[in-house]
């Protein structure tokens, strides 16, 4: 059948006369709905859509909720601390120091359920239509009470947030901070489901469906790594399993990281930096050959505008970081930076699922002989630039 | 899927729903006993200053 012969037999809409698609319509009507399999499909879609709906009004309401209620205590609290002003002395102190600490609590624990609730019915709703919840990935920045929180919260120098930082690391296997990025049922689900390792042979695309085919048997049998296959990669996989237990807020287990005693001169907060334990290698001269190794690459692949600072794609774990050397009154260093996320589609712009954190260390050396001089000073800040890849 | 599967799907997320609540709702429970405590204190601190 030719072309004009399959439009003689079946015309197509633009050559039939309206009268002839008004005739078939009345003829046929609602055609597509009488069929039982497409009543099927239609009831489905509409008993989805009101599924969807009633979730997404219900995980509204639970906000809401949340929010009066963490307002309403919230305001207690001011009332308290006002009546505690004047209380006078030491008894006056303490009383104020606990209200304090509540105020603190109210903060965080809004600030933690709520954003719990709206992960769930992000990832609840991924599924199906993404029928609401953009204007929640905001929710953790709700001004309504987290202004509070940043006027009540006591101010930690560098050196004290360091040390709470390394004491916390030690004790417990995460700090404060990376803690907040834990989601009940969603971190460990992910950290059981998904190998954080990067399989530099295959493209991005090829990472990703590797890692949607691993999810569901990771979730039955959990994480089974193949000694015999990665023999001289597991160290490298256990330290990126332990980057990506912090970046969901999960302590990690290996102890792969600790806190740096710096930060770089160009970060404008304060704040701690993690370290790879072991960077620059773990007897004087296993880091001699590594400051060499590193002040090498430098001087290979740094540019001419920026010669002292260079990308380096060494491991599994930092994958590709920035290392810099630089000199500051105390002599010259070495230096690497690497900001520790999770490039895949699990991750909203923000690292909804996870929370990325920064690695930053630095080592003393003799230029002449490479030798490493260790920094037994109190100063912790580097003039080197620190920058991201 | 059919019908009945989206029922049951929606019941187990507001399962969910209701506990993030209910836990949410615990640690509010425990931050009004601290207030309540610290009222009582101030109460007595007040009273011991007369």
């Amino acid at each position: 059948m030719n072309n004009f012969e399959e439009e003689l037999t079946h015309p197509s809409q633009e050559n039939r006369t309206l009268s002839e698609i008004e005739r078939e319509t009345k003829e046929h009507p609602r055609e597509k709905e009488e069929s039982p399999e497409n009543r099927r499909e239609t009831k489905m879609e509409e008993a989805f859509a009101e599924a969807q709906e009633q979730f997404g009004q219900e995980s509204e309401a639970v906000l809401q909720n949340m929010r009066s209620a963490s307002k309403s205590v919230a305001k207690t609290n001011e009332k308290l601390a006002g009546d505690a002003g004047a209380i006078p002395g030491e008894a006056g102190d303490k009383l104020r120091e606990r209200i304090r600490a509540l105020q603190e609590k109210v903060s965080q624990t809004w600030s933690r359920w709520s954003r719990d609730t709206a992960a769930f019915a992000k990832v609840a709703l991924l599924a199906g239509a993404p029928v609401f919840l953009p204007q929640y990935d905001a929710v953790e920045a709700d001004k309504s009470v987290r202004g509070y929180e940043q006027t009540d919260k006591k101010e930690e120098t560098f050196e004290e947030m360091r040390d709470r930082a390394k004491r916390e690391l030690s004790e417990q296997g995460i700090t404060s901070e990376q803690k907040n990025a834990y989601i009940p049922l969603i971190s460990k689900t992910l950290q059981r489901g998904i190998e954080p390792i990067v399989d530099f042979s295959k493209s991005d695309i090829g990472n990703i469906a590797d890692k949607v085919v691993e999810f569901v048997p990771n979730l039955v049998r959990g994480k089974k790594y193949d000694e015999s296959v990665y023999e001289s990669q597991m160290k490298e996989m256990m330290q990126s399993e332990d980057a990506f237990a912090l970046y969901l807020g999960l302590p990690q287990q290996h102890e792969t990281f600790g806190i740096s005693d710096y930060q770089p001169a160009m970060s404008k907060e304060k704040k701690y930096y993690f370290k790879l334990n072991g960077y620059f290698g773990n007897s004087p001269e296993e880091q001699k050959k590594r400051i060499h190794q590193l002040l090498f690459s430098i001087d290979m692949n740094s540019s001419p505008e920026n010669p002292n600072e260079a990308s380096l794609f060494e491991n599994h774990t930092l994958t590709n970081h920035t290392i810099s050397k630089g000199e500051d009154e105390k002599g010259h260093y070495i230096s690497y930076y690497d900001r520790w996320d999770f490039e895949y589609p699990l991750e909203g712009k923000q690292g909804f699922f996870g929370k990325p954190f920064e690695v930053y260390d630095r080592m003393y050396y003799d230029p002449k002989t490479f030798e490493p001089i260790p920094d037994k000073s109190e100063r912790s800040i580097g003039s080197d630039n620190g920058r991201g890849k | 899927m059919n019908t009945e599967n989206i029922q049951k799907d929606r019941e187990a997320e507001s399962i969910v729903l209701q506990r993030l609540y209910q836990d949410f709702q615990e640690e509010m429970r425990r931050i009004e006993e601290e207030q309540q405590k610290i009222l009582l204190d101030m109460i007595n601190r007040k009273q011991d200053h007369e």
